[in-house]
């Protein structure tokens, strides 16, 4: 009876395997992020020195988001790895991650010599140790798995289905 | 084109029952979407407060400008150098360089290998044109390489030793200076660091006198500011390497170690490889014009 007159559209059948491969892909990315704040939020200097060394930034602008960016990054990945509103997390981390990667891309084309400082450290280093290549390509990877999780944010294990929050 | 009338008494009950349970859906809907909406005001409020008061607190305890610090080494300049002249002498103003003096500014962290060996292969030539008065060679030492110290935080003593050492045994600080880098650990994790006592040890060979390195030993050096009946932190001359190393990342844009500045320009290492020996000299000559 009901079934004939229920105006909801119909549940498209996803994989059963589904929501477990988004709670790895969440808890991978939420990871990701909670190690990159963590070792920068205990030097704190070192994080604004970083910034500074992408030379893109006035120096206002630098030192707060150096000194910002550690915590932010810490938030999101605790986010992240317990679920929580998974689907603005991951978007606000997606579009940080896609700022970094501009910023590499940028330092890459101008002919700096810098560490990325993606996981704490940063500043210039010797020419011949740069690994512009290799942390873009992180970056895409994650980028992806970001936009993913954007897209189809339900996961098991997740706070937003314990607390039946609509995403 | 359903007109009441026309439906039997079941059709319209089916039909008024379809329409409560759509309202009802409806309903629990914006109920959820509202609940979610509080949640995510709360969430969201304490994060963006929490970032705040972070920032705002970081912003505050971000090292301060070398002119605000109250410890500083004699004689060393506001951009964090400290300058040795013909004399030997740290911060010496007794003896200006002559005119014409080409100064040399030498950013290095005590813990970075490349450092080592530029010390290793320019150490004598720059002592030999700073004794003649052709030069004056700006000593900066940075703190950049905590994190590679596995937790001794050798870099930041180091430098503040160097400070120390700068500041009451100017005489011995040139001495002092090199003979941390022949003394110098390796930048890996799993070898022991130098102790204080250990850089005692050194600033005893390199003619400190004992008063000062017994301050170095005690790790007396490195001040305290655990306590507010002990000693403020502004007694060691951590904050002025603090400092120094925030003003060498200001003016150099990026700081890395060795950094070599000759009258203010930075030494391009492409045009000027100063790991063979005789490049160093050749472009402060080029420098002196």
């Amino acid at each position: 009876m009901r079934a004939a007159t229920d105006p909801s559209p119909p549940i498209v059948p996803t994989r059963p395997a589904w929501p477990w491969v988004a709670t790895a892909l969440r808890v991978g990315l939420g990871a990701v992020a909670l190690v990159a704040g963590l070792t920068k939020i205990s030097d704190l200097p070192a994080s604004v020195r970083a910034v500074r060394a992408y030379q893109l930034l006035p120096e206002g602008p630098a030192v707060l988001i150096g000194n910002a960016l550690p915590l932010v990054e810490v938030i999101l990945g605790a986010l992240l790895v317990v679920g929580l509103f998974t689907r603005v997390s991951a978007a606000v981390f997606g579009l940080m991650l896609g700022a970094f990667a501009i910023g590499i891309g940028s330092a890459w084309a101008r002919g700096l010599a810098i560490d990325c400082g993606c996981f704490g450290g940063g500043g210039a280093i010797d020419p011949g140790n740069t690994s512009y290549l290799l942390d873009l390509l992180r970056d895409v990877a994650l980028i992806t798995v970001a936009a993913v999780l954007v897209r189809r944010p339900h996961s098991r294990l997740s706070l937003d289905s314990a607390l039946d929050l609509s995403l | 084109m359903s007109t009441p009338d026309r439906l039997t008494k079941t059709q319209r009950r089916d039909e008024a029952r379809a329409t409560a349970l759509k309202l009802r859906e409806e309903q629990q809907r914006v109920a959820k979407r509202q609940r979610t909406i509080a949640i995510a005001a709360a969430v969201g409020g304490v994060i963006v407060l929490a970032v705040l008061i972070w920032t705002i607190l970081a912003q505050g305890s971000h090292p301060s400008t070398l002119a605000d610090v109250a410890l500083r080494p004699a004689g060393s300049t506001l951009s964090g150098g400290i300058p040795v002249g013909a004399d030997g002498v740290a911060g010496s103003t007794t003896t200006p360089a002559p005119a014409g003096a080409v100064v040399v500014a030498v950013y290095s962290d005590y813990l970075c290998p490349i450092c080592g060996v530029f010390e290793q292969t320019n150490g004598a030539t720059l002592d030999q044109l700073r004794q003649s008065g052709e030069i004056v060679v700006e000593y900066h030492p940075v703190s950049i390489l905590d994190r590679s110290s596995g937790g001794t935080a050798y870099s930041t003593r180091s430098a503040t030793a160097a400070a120390l050492v700068a500041a009451q045994a100017p005489e011995a600080f040139v001495d002092f200076h090199n003979a941390l880098f022949t003394n110098q650990p390796a930048e890996t994790s799993d070898t022991p660091y130098l102790t204080d006592a250990q850089i005692a040890e050194i600033a005893r060979t390199a003619g400190v006198p004992e008063a000062v390195a017994a301050t170095i030993e005690s790790g007396e050096y490195l001040g305290t500011q655990a306590d507010a009946a002990g000693k403020p932190l502004d007694q060691s001359y951590v904050p002025w390497v603090l400092a120094a190393t925030e003003q060498a990342s200001k003016d150099l844009g990026q700081l890395g170690t060795p950094t070599i500045v000759i009258d203010g320009k930075v030494l391009d290492t492409k045009q000027y490889n100063w790991q063979e020996p005789g490049v160093l000299a050749q472009a402060i000559a080029d420098a002196k014009g």
